[in-house]
């Protein structure tokens, strides 16, 4: 079974799971002072569909919320662009992400708040 | 080379080595090339999908030179059979030589893109755009309307469709590229060595798994690290099913430049037969995300469909173009990488890989076990 293999350091972190209903792993801010942010995701299939959720453990109101991935490894990212959608209390669904080779992939996510932008990664390796 | 589950078998009374060569991590690995066939579903963006009527029809139009406007070529001309449903050419022969090698037919149902560069998101647009093209079929759609409705074929389309005269020339042509797709869907390749070999290792089998060749399996190791293959070539296809730049000369001829997957992203963008089109019968558009979604980059340029490598024995040559014309010269291609041909943001990818004679020679053998010989 084809699993996606959450960075075993962030996983054994207890502080890693974050916001109240413990789902999730934290997201790494670019910047200290970040709001805290998680990641929901699957079992990521390779080269199939999946989707992922966002949430800002604090909530407040997002203006806009860019989500990509790339490879660093291989120089690319993903083949499509994935569709957003605005569930409200800082959550956001994440649909159409694609990765479509093994290997280790980062998330990247640009969460803009009035005139505050913050910029959180995470990497996950696909097998 | 670390070895895992050495096991002696006796056979006949004598004593044979039979080994499992690979890693733990390898064999897990190897597990996810399977098992074959993969289960799927009716497409519901043709509602003739998985019907026996249209299946049979859609045979019989495959084989029938009544799809060319002038009687020359049947589907089966370029996708022969005997081949795999490809041709044993380097580029398919229609009106005039076209740009690409014929790509198998084989193991069709389900994906995301078809074509070279994946001009298609459905299989029946993918079998559509050769009826009209002007080099290859060259019907319209009223040409083609009236060539069915004058043939025996009118009778088990309308039993199938309905009226020939009630439908419009568009609306049969679509239905007509619909029953090739219900046909085209129930190719698939049969188990082959490397199959068994699989499926031994996933029920813990090592005697079983044993009897695969060492070479095939040293050939296995390095399609699954140095060879980088299953980079692009994974899953129980063989096949990410999605488009790289593989070091191939995109040149058709000295002045014409084969654009490959961009060319055709613009294809699909301009086209009325995606999934997100009115054409599908998929009212919920299940699959029209990927064409809705698809990012087109100019790293499109060059990039080409990976293929399957399940049959592929069979249906040399091989690359977009047929310029390899075996296993070894495709192994050899990637061994020796012209990285000077790369696009300068391309995949940071392929390299060349250093091969020795005898890995050449493995790596060939564990590609034919994907296959079945007679």
């Amino acid at each position: 079974m084809i699993k996606a293999v959450l960075a075993i350091a962030v996983l054994a972190a207890s502080s890693a799971l974050a916001c109240e209903d413990n789902i999730g792993v934290v997201l790494t801010a670019q910047k200290q002072a970040a709001p805290e942010a998680v990641i929901v995701l699957p079992d990521i299939p390779l080269a199939q569909p999946f989707s992922a959720r966002i949430k800002l453990c604090h909530g407040g109101f997002v203006t806009k919320l860019n989500v990509d991935a790339i490879m660093p490894a291989h120089q690319h990212g993903m083949n499509y662009v994935p569709t957003i959608t605005d569930l409200g209390a800082g959550n956001h669904q994440v649909d159409g992400l694609v990765f479509h080779m093994p290997g280790i992939w980062e998330f990247q996510v640009e969460v803009t708040q009035g005139a505050e932008v913050n910029r959180y990664t995470h990497s996950v390796t696909i097998r | 080379m670390i070895r895992w589950g050495v096991l002696t078998v006796a056979i006949c009374g004598q004593t044979a080595a039979a080994e499992v060569l690979l890693t733990p991590d390898e064999i897990d690995q190897t597990l996810s090339f399977g098992p074959w066939p993969p289960i799927t579903q009716n497409d519901p963006s043709n509602r003739v999908s998985g019907n026996a009527a249209a299946i049979a029809l859609g045979a019989t139009l495959f084989h029938d030179t009544a799809l060319s406007v002038d009687h020359r070529f049947a589907c089966s001309s370029c996708h022969d059979p005997t081949y795999s449903f490809a041709a044993p050419v380097r580029r398919a022969m229609g009106r005039e030589k076209l740009a690409r090698n014929s790509p198998s037919l084989m193991n069709l149902a389900g994906l995301r893109w078809y074509g070279w560069g994946g001009k298609s998101d459905n299989l029946w647009a993918a079998s559509l755009h050769p009826i009209i093209h002007p080099v290859e079929m060259a019907q319209t759609a009223d040409s083609w309307r009236e060539r069915l409705a004058n043939s025996a074929n009118a009778a088990p389309y309308e039993a199938l469709f309905g009226p020939l005269e009630s439908q419009t020339p568009q609306m049969v042509l679509v239905n007509t590229a619909k029953t090739l797709a219900a046909y085209q869907e129930t190719l698939v390749t049969p188990k082959t060595a490397f199959d068994i070999f699989r499926d031994a290792l996933e029920r813990g089998d090592l005697k079983t798994a044993g009897t695969y060749p060492h070479s095939a399996q040293r050939g296995l190791q390095l399609f699954l690290t140095r060879g980088n293959c299953s980079f692009c070539h994974s899953g129980p296809r063989f096949s990410n099913n999605e488009f790289h730049d593989a070091g191939v000369a995109y040149f058709i001829d000295e002045t014409t430049v084969d654009g490959g997957r961009y060319e055709g992203l613009r294809f699909l963008f301009s086209s009325p037969y995606t999934l997100a089109g009115d054409w599908s019968d998929d009212d919920a558009k299940s699959g029209a995300w990927a064409v809705r979604n698809v990012r087109q980059t100019h790293a499109d340029f060059g990039a080409f469909r990976t293929p399957s490598l399940r049959g592929a024995a069979h249906t040399a040559p091989y690359m977009h173009d047929g310029s390899l014309p075996d296993f070894d010269a495709v192994v050899r291609h990637y061994n020796e990488i012209n990285m000077e041909r790369m696009h300068t943001d391309g995949e940071a990818v392929l390299a060349p890989l250093d091969l020795t004679e005898a890995e050449v020679s493995d790596l060939t053998g564990f590609l034919e076990t994907l296959s079945l010989r007679e």
